[in-house]
């Protein structure tokens, strides 16, 4: 299915902040309601500083890919990078915590890399469901190895 | 990210940059446009009357341009250096980019395109299929 929205940029922490503004617009675009949108773009943010950290390790500037594909009340959003791909990475200067992070926030996340073998975090968020809070016992959590970069 | 292009972004921040955007017609090209051209116009130091007239071009994109997609989606090429800026519209049908130009004007104002942007032309897409519109924007 062709996306709704593909934002490619390359992979630098500025820009970051547009592919949050462009989530911000697809919230009001959708009526999203606030906490969602909050969730989404903090799950987003975090994949997106996983690319620009860990993507491309050497002095090499390469793409950051976003889409986002709307069907019935599923969001589904996908980041992607032409890097190396996820692994564990000894000497990450972050603390481990964003996939941790992203599983927490939405509804399912998939790690892997696509038939282009980009690697790509793919995270899909239910919009029916009332908002989460942090503290919710029964918050949705897919499992993630802390090991692996932030 | 090496501690050295780390360091070098600190030092010497980008001024400008470039997206690419490809949207379905729909709610979400208004929206979308608008912010996204604003944040890389606001890399380049963007001053606001400028910023301004590129708001109107992109209401008047979003406005029009859908009707004249080649298959549900426009796809947006923006590039923004010190005191230039170019959007570049692509996947539109055939024939769509002048008939597109034709139909952004606003009453009092007169045609948006024409008048914000500081050039204006249709270039032959890459894939041969149809035309491409080209704007840009001095400042």
């Amino acid at each position: 299915m062709t996306p709704d929205m593909q934002l490619a940029l390359p992979a630098r922490a500025e820009n970051i902040a547009i592919v949050r503004h462009a989530f911000g617009a697809l919230g009001e675009a959708y009526a999203l309601d606030t906490q969602t949108l909050s969730d989404i773009r903090l799950a987003v943010t975090e994949a997106c500083t996983n690319v620009v950290v860990h993507a491309y390790p050497d002095d090499d500037e390469g793409p950051m890919e976003v889409q986002a594909t709307l069907l019935g009340e599923e969001l589904t959003v996908v980041v992607r990078d032409k890097g190396a791909g996820i692994g564990p990475r000894p000497d990450s200067p972050g603390l481990g915590l964003g996939l941790p992070l992203i599983a927490s926030l939405a509804e399912s996340v998939q790690l892997g890399r696509d038939d282009d073998e980009h690697t790509e975090v793919r995270m899909t968020f239910s919009l029916t469901d009332a908002p989460h809070h942090y503290d919710e016992p029964g918050a949705p959590h897919a499992a993630a190895d802390p090991s692996m970069p932030s | 990210m090496s501690d050295a292009r780390l360091e070098r972004e600190r030092e010497d921040p980008p001024r400008g940059g470039t997206a690419s955007l490809r949207l379905a017609t729909g709610p979400l090209v208004g929206p979308v446009l608008c912010r996204v051209v604003s944040m890389v116009l606001a890399r380049a130091n963007c001053p606001m009357d400028r910023l301004d007239d590129a708001m109107l071009i992109c209401d008047a994109l979003s406005a029009h341009a859908p009707e004249h997609a080649r298959d549900g989606h426009l796809a947006f090429a923006l590039s923004a250096s010190p005191g230039e800026f170019e959007l570049r519209l692509s996947e539109l049908a055939e024939q769509a980019a002048p008939e597109l130009v034709r139909e952004s004007v606003l009453p009092g104002v007169g045609n948006v395109l024409e008048r914000m942007a500081d050039s204006l032309r249709i270039e032959p897409a890459a894939d041969g299929r149809a035309d491409e519109l080209v704007l840009e924007l001095r400042f």
